[in-house]
């Protein structure tokens, strides 16, 4: 399990943690039973305060993709991060728009940069 | 899959310092075991008797040998498994000899204890078959076994090695995009397969089955192993800023890479019967590893030129990240 969070970015570090382990749970290296590692582990490998952690597992709580414990700690439910499956599915609506239209994997890609600047 | 291995180093230094030190220890602290025991039984011979009590079973003695036998077989009992352990360890890396020479402190110190002084506590016996053995006795060596086993511990610290691998990671070797500034971790699970919790009911069968023919106190030693088994069988791997780190329950450090130390890290294979002969805490000439199962392991060479395997699911990506971070430390 990887989570990375770059101080630099304009998403809060929170959004950032939950995002890395909505991204385990997507890719199938996080499945239901799994148990996230202690939140002040994270805190402390990261360099960041444990109420950041323990904010972004309250989200992931809040969604339904993990269940909080007391002394359990946070467990994977094995529900799929809805949000991320959404762009899963965008994603590849586009690439089959791309493709009808005639448009090569570059010229997509760019399209998707020149959108999101 | 992943199991391109980079040459291993094999600039080795001549002597592994801290050897005096090794063998002065596991040497010094049976022979004082021994030293004190013999005076001691020397000071009581004449209240001895002649033939002594050498077994208990669950009924009382059953068991004896000649006074002379007996001192004799004791005698060596502990100086002959001091030096096995001792030999053992002899090809052993720094921190391996530290635990070495701990247990031999420990290891003489209960064994000492517990076979002189049962002895010594049949001082004015004359019917052998009447002699008892108090567990005072085992709670007197677990004391001695601890003091000598720390000071052993003291006296043998892990002594830095020089660098004999430039700390750059080869070109090929597996590297994860880091952004200037960003912060990472990957967590792991190192597990142990079904075998343990066999393992484990077999325990504690043999515990309740001690417990109840023999005495309630003797299932300790599987209520023990049981834990042991426990930690051993399920470890989280940490690779973060500070390096590589194993640990069980959170409070038991199997083991810890600093990052400072690491020159790379890779994807390997390991087996565990095959190459580390167990489970477990392993340790073989420059390499030590933690291992649970054969199968995936992370393989991390230091800059002294000393290997460090973990059998871990995942460890392609974990390798990415340590050097990842190596490489931006040596960077920096």
């Amino acid at each position: 399990m990887l989570i990375r969070v770059d101080p630099a970015s304009s998403l809060p570090i929170f959004a950032q943690i939950a995002a890395g382990v909505r991204r385990e749970v997507l890719e199938g290296r996080l499945g239901t039973g799994d148990r996230l590692p202690a939140a002040k582990e994270v805190a402390r490998s990261l360099d960041v305060n444990l109420h950041t952690v323990l904010r972004a597992y309250q989200e992931l709580r809040d969604e339904g993709l993990v269940d909080l414990r007391r002394g359990r700690g946070a467990v994977v439910t094995g529900a799929q991060p809805t949000a991320l499956v959404e762009v899963g599915e965008a994603v590849r609506a586009l690439v089959r728009a791309a493709a009808t239209a005639g448009l090569s994997r570059q010229e997509t890609v760019s399209l998707v940069t020149k959108e999101w600047s | 899959m992943m199991t391109t291995r980079h040459p291993t180093p094999t600039t080795r230094r001549p002597r592994v310092p801290g050897t005096g030190r090794y063998v002065a220890t596991v040497l010094a602290l049976p022979a004082l075991v021994v030293v004190t025991g013999l005076a001691l039984v020397a000071g009581s011979w004449s209240q001895l008797p002649a033939v002594v009590a050498s077994h208990w079973g669950p009924n009382g003695v059953d068991g004896t040998q000649t006074l002379v036998a007996y001192t004799v077989t004791a005698t060596a009992f502990v100086v002959g498994l001091s030096l096995l352990l001792a030999l053992v360890a002899w090809v052993m890396p720094g921190d391996g000899r530290r635990i070495m020479a701990t247990t031999v402190g420990v290891m003489s110190g209960f064994l000492g204890t517990v076979l002189y002084g049962a002895l010594l506590g049949q001082r004015g016996v004359t019917d052998p078959s009447a002699a008892t053995l108090s567990p005072m006795v085992f709670v007197l060596g677990a004391l001695v076994g601890a003091v000598l086993g720390a000071v052993a511990w003291m006296l043998n610290p892990v002594l830095p090695r020089p660098d004999s691998v430039a700390p750059a990671v080869p070109a090929d070797a597996p590297r994860i995009p880091l952004a200037e500034g960003e912060r990472l971790v990957w967590f792991g699970w190192t597990a142990a397969g079904a075998w343990v919790v066999w393992l484990a009911l077999g325990l504690a069968v043999v515990g309740c089955f001690v417990a109840v023919v023999a005495a309630p106190w003797a299932a300790i030693g599987p209520a023990l192993g049981i834990v042991l088994l426990l930690l051993v069988a399920h470890a989280r791997v940490v690779v973060d800023a500070d390096g590589l780190r194993v640990t069980s329950a959170g409070i038991v450090r199997w083991l810890r890479v600093p990052l400072v130390s690491v020159a790379y890290a890779e994807g390997s294979e390991l087996h565990a019967l095959r190459e580390f002969g167990g489970f477990g805490l392993r340790f073989r000439t420059d390499e030590r590893a933690f291992v649970t199962r054969s199968g995936e392991a992370l393989r991390v060479v230091q800059r002294d030129g000393t290997r460090t395997y973990v059998s871990v699911d995942g460890a392609e990506e974990a390798a990415a990240v340590l050097n990842a971070l190596v490489t931006r430390a040596v960077d920096a």
